[in-house]
């Protein structure tokens, strides 16, 4: 579906800040154990682009990116 | 009970000594370099009055930054994502290590190169590094922001910070000095601008030397600068006090003017701007005092205590060539005892297209700035002080400068008697009144005494 965003995260680039989490407690995550921040999904409905953005946006590690379309 | 250093002690017998020579029109020269005196001003002074941080049109976009001094403590002043103006301690909470390392830029954020906290440009703290394993929980973005300055606010543009959460507002704290600014930036629709980042230069130099010239000392101009007269980029020099005007206000603000339709001809109004220029003027906001001061006695320079200085006037930008008029705020840093950064800043009209506000820009460094040749006088000349104040022999000798030239002069400097505006105005330069009202609040600022009022009784 080609009104579907995915998420991409850049595990070398974060540093574990979680403000990604506050923001789409059901995309991120920082599990116990983990060094950086998870994925857990890696696509979003087009209706929570303006979120997605907003994570991306405040990432101060500059680790997530979004990308339109389908997944190759 | 406050413990008192030997450093408090020193400085207090130190104010006892300035407040002897000031009731003779003189002021102990001990104050221009010492190590105790300078850790008061910044405690007393530079922690309660209004400090100057930056002009509005620094910060224009949100994001944009600047980092600025109040005193000694760096600090961010920044635009944030709702418009509003931020001056951030520049310590990070964690450690306090400087959170923004450039003079300038855009951000959303600052982020500490030491451990990596992150703070919005509002100041919060939005993020630490491996929040969950570190800390469990997310740090209250309030509690462990930046520090901010307790008070921020603006006059015609000019944002000034204050660290005492209590005490007069800003309009009240100017108070003539605010009238002074609305007329000198205020004249057109937008106001003015900055031409560009404040140069920055290092002095030997006292802030108080240079605060205390800019209030209106003209009796320097026609010995130091006489070398301007000499390759034609002055005229008529020798009348500087005859012509000026003093203008003192509360708080230790003072300006001095010069009567230029009388001394150049009747209609060289508006401090000799050309038409060009003032046909985009707006004078229907100025009160009547106000009307006569910008068309007829309009300020040449002056000083908003405690370090924050401004100069206008109409000069060629080469020897003997076109006329016209810079503006030029500038701010003496406190660094240390007997030292300085001097801040200078281009003040340009918001209506200028950007060839017009390079040229007054480069005309105004080509009189006040590091090269200038205005200058490179003065600051010469500030570097005296200091050395004779850290002087064993002079402060053995007990000297004393002397500001007693109103004494016994035949002029008459008394104060206009049809004067409407604010303050007080005399009608001559002679007579040191401004310096001296500037050392008198100086004095009782460091003595605690911020109320306001139009102290220096003569």
């Amino acid at each position: 579906m080609s009104d579907n965003l995915s998420v991409s995260l850049d595990g070398t680039r974060c540093k574990s800040y979680g403000i990604c989490v506050s923001v789409m407690p059901d995309v991120f995550d920082t599990p116990p154990g983990s060094p950086t921040a998870v994925l857990l999904r890696d696509t979003v409905d087009a209706d929570e682009r303006e979120d997605l953005e907003e994570a991306a946006r405040v990432c101060p590690a500059q680790a997530i990116a979004l990308n339109s379309g389908p997944r190759p | 009970m406050t413990a008192i250093s030997p450093e408090t002690a020193d400085a207090a017998a130190i104010l006892d000594r300035v407040e002897a020579s000031l009731k003779n029109d003189l002021v102990p020269v001990e104050i221009f370099n010492d190590e105790a005196v300078f850790r008061a001003e910044i405690e007393q002074i530079f922690t309660k009055c209004w400090v100057f941080v930056a002009h509005e049109s620094e910060i224009p976009k949100a994001g944009d930054f600047v980092q600025r001094r109040i005193g000694l403590d760096p600090v961010i002043v920044t635009r944030d994502g709702k418009g509003g103006i931020n001056v951030l301690s520049n310590y990070c909470r964690h450690r306090g290590t400087q959170v923004c390392q450039t003079d300038a830029g855009n951000s959303r954020f600052f982020k500490c190169p030491y451990h990596g906290w992150t703070y919005s440009n509002n100041g919060d703290l939005v993020g630490t590094p491996h929040m969950h394993d570190a800390y469990g929980e997310r740090l209250d973005p309030k509690a462990w922001g930046l520090i901010r300055a307790p008070r921020v606010a603006t006059r015609q543009g000019f944002v000034f910070a204050s660290l005492d959460p209590d005490g007069p507002s800003l309009d009240e704290y100017l108070g003539g000095a605010g009238w002074m600014l609305d007329l000198i930036v205020g004249l057109a629709p937008g106001g003015m601008r900055v031409a560009g980042p404040p140069e920055r230069y290092r002095l030997h130099a006292d802030w108080k030397t240079a605060a205390e010239n800019f209030t209106g000392d003209g009796y320097h101009v026609d010995t130091l600068h006489w070398s301007t007269e000499e390759v034609a980029v002055s005229q008529g020099l020798q009348m500087t006090c005859e012509i000026a005007r003093i203008y003192e206000f509360e708080n230790g603000h003072a300006f001095a003017g010069h009567a230029w339709t009388k001394a150049v001809h009747p209609g060289y109004v508006l401090w000799g701007y050309a038409p060009e220029i003032t046909q985009h003027f707006n004078l229907s906001g100025l009160d009547e005092a106000q009307l006569h001061v910008v068309n007829h006695e309009p300020p040449t320079v002056g000083t908003i205590f405690p370090n924050l200085s401004f100069i206008r006037l109409n000069t060629p930008s080469v020897p003997g060539g076109p006329m016209s008029v810079i503006t030029s705020f500038r701010q003496w840093q406190p660094i240390g005892p007997g030292e300085i950064e001097l801040w200078n800043w281009q003040f340009v009209w918001d209506f200028m297209s950007e060839d017009e506000a390079r040229d007054s820009y480069v005309n105004g460094q080509f009189t006040f700035g590091s090269a200038g040749i205005f200058e490179q006088d003065d600051t010469v000349a500030w570097e005296g002080a200091p050395r004779a104040a850290q002087s064993p022999w002079m402060r053995k000798a007990g000297m004393e400068f002397h500001f007693q030239q109103g004494n016994n002069s035949q002029v008459d400097q008394s104060h206009d008697p049809s004067w409407t505006g604010p303050g007080r105005k005399r009608n001559t330069g002679y007579g040191e009144h401004a310096q001296l009202h500037f050392y008198r609040h100086w004095l009782n600022v460091m003595r605690g005494n911020t109320g306001a009022g139009t102290e220096g009784a003569e």
